[in-house]
Formats: structure tokens, C-alpha cells, sequence
């Protein structure tokens, strides 16, 4: 026996937003991550009765949705090659030793509180765009491990790249999502915010 | 046992990625403890880490930040899910 589960036409209105905003803090691209959706209410439908009412309808497809995006990951791993990048795109050092520079030459703490900066609705909107401003090939690496806490090995594992690939996608995530805060929010003098 | 801000910054990030050696924990601290910039740097990779997990429980929670599915893409889902026939 199932537990009560609601009307498949509502799902849309009901999960379709959270669902997609889900996706896409851990795809890029749009298209993509409304095919995911799709995917997981589609299969949410397909596998209703084996819903046990354990947890919410919207965590259930929430945690579909999840897998679903794994399989991606895994997929467009094959297809891409990070290391590949990583050796390709070697500008990572001129780029730190710019922030470097600049956090010399500027107050290097961020002028605002950051926590009272968290409290404002549009710091989160600022916060988006910039994840968003991660390079396409680093951000899954990112997602993984800051979104959802998946450990070194893992995604080692799932994506087959080395450890060391993994820690320098990283911190190349972390200094540019940092970066991009500076600029677009804690820059200078904007304490009144 | 003096390393520079690059090799600081490196660890910084590393340091919430893997377990840093006892070398490299040592190194690390007495170069934060003389490089105030490195020091800033190291808390704000922290920063940035916890407003991660934040937005992606506001997001969990339901909260509109950044776009929501489109129109268009609602209705193609919704007439899908509409013509479903179970087998």
C-alpha cells in the first residue's frame, strides 16, 4: 500500500521552481536542468506507489532529482576531460597572484559585515550569480563537494580524475567565487549595506 | 617550515578537502600567524564554504533565489506528465 501521494498535475506548480532552482545550483545550464527535472517527475510518477510517506513529496523528489544529476555528472565526465583543462588553461597562478596584489593594495577584509550581509535578500541573489560565474568544468567538482559534501574520494571515483586534480579545481572554484563576491558585493566601502 | 602565500593559499583551501600533514599544519599556522593577508584570505575560504551550505538549504527550503523554471518549459512538463499512461 502506498502512502497518499498528490495529484501528478499539480507536481509542476507544486515543485517545479524549487526543483529547477535545485538543479541548476548544480548544473549550469538551463536547458539541461529542465530536462532533469523532468526526468525525476517523470520517474517520481513511475515509482509513486513505492513512496512510503518517510519523508515529505517534495524531499522524495527532491532525492530523485539527486540521482538523477549524478548520473548526468557521470555521464558528462566521460565526455569531458577536466585534467585536460587544467593543463590547457594554466592561468590560475597570474590570477592568484592578482588577488594577491590586490588584497595588498586594497583593505584585504571585506568591508561589510558578512553576517549582516546574510541577512539580505539580495547578497543571496549576488551569491547565485556568482556560483554561476564558475567555470562550467570546475563547477561540478564544486557542487559536489561545497553543495552536497561528497568527500575527495569520492568524486575521485564518480568522475574519474586524480586528487590532486580535485583539490586544484577547488581552490580555483574557491578564489574565483571569492573573487567575484569583492567585486560584486564586499568591494570597497559599500558598509552601508 | 616558511612557505610562501601561494603554498598558504593552497593550503587554505586544501586544509576542507583533506587532512594536511603535521608539517603542513605547522607551517601553515606560523605563516598565518605573520601574514595578516593570508590570515584574511584563509577566513574568508571559510566564509565562502559556509554560505555554500546556506544557500543551498535556503534553496531546499524553497526560497525564490535566482530563476525559477520558465513558462515554457512548465507546460511542456505539464503535458507530459498529463499524457502519462501507466503500462
Amino acid at each position: 500500500m502506498g502512502h497518499e501521494i498528490s495529484d501528478f498535475n499539480t507536481w509542476v506548480d507544486q515543485y517545479g521552481d524549487i526543483l529547477f532552482r535545485f538543479a541548476t545550483l548544480r548544473v549550469r545550464d538551463a536547458s539541461v536542468a529542465e530536462d532533469l527535472v523532468q526526468e525525476a517527475l517523470m520517474a517520481g510518477i513511475k515509482s509513486a506507489k513505492n513512496f512510503k510517506g518517510q519523508s515529505t513529496e517534495r524531499s522524495w523528489l527532491i532525492g530523485i532529482l539527486k540521482h538523477k544529476i549524478l548520473d548526468y555528472y557521470r555521464k558528462s565526465s566521460r565526455e569531458n576531460n577536466v585534467s585536460q583543462y587544467l593543463d590547457e588553461e594554466g592561468n590560475f597562478e597570474s590570477f592568484f597572484d592578482q588577488q594577491m596584489m590586490s588584497a595588498n593594495h586594497k583593505a584585504p577584509e571585506w568591508a561589510g559585515d558578512p553576517s549582516g550581509s546574510m541577512e539580505k535578500e539580495e547578497f543571496w541573489n549576488v551569491f547565485r550569480s556568482c556560483l554561476n560565474n564558475i567555470p562550467q568544468k570546475l563547477s561540478q567538482v564544486f557542487a559536489m563537494r561545497e553543495i552536497d559534501g561528497v568527500s575527495t574520494d569520492e568524486i575521485c571515483k564518480e568522475l574519474n580524475i586524480t586528487s590532486t586534480n580535485v583539490w586544484v579545481i577547488l581552490h580555483r572554484a574557491r578564489a574565483g567565487l571569492k573573487g567575484c563576491l569583492e567585486k560584486n558585493w564586499f568591494g570597497n566601502n559599500k558598509d552601508s549595506r | 617550515m616558511f612557505i610562501s602565500c601561494k603554498k598558504a593559499g593552497e593550503l587554505a583551501s586544501e586544509s576542507h578537502d583533506r587532512k594536511l600533514s603535521v608539517m603542513e599544519k605547522l607551517s601553515f599556522k606560523i605563516h598565518l600567524s605573520m601574514c595578516k593577508i593570508c590570515k584574511v584570505f584563509a577566513k574568508q575560504y571559510e566564509l565562502v564554504k559556509e554560505m555554500t551550505k546556506i544557500i543551498n538549504k535556503k534553496i531546499e527550503d524553497g526560497e525564490p533565489i535566482g530563476p525559477g523554471l520558465s513558462e515554457e518549459a512548465s507546460q511542456k512538463i505539464k503535458i507530459k506528465i498529463s499524457s502519462y499512461k501507466e503500462e
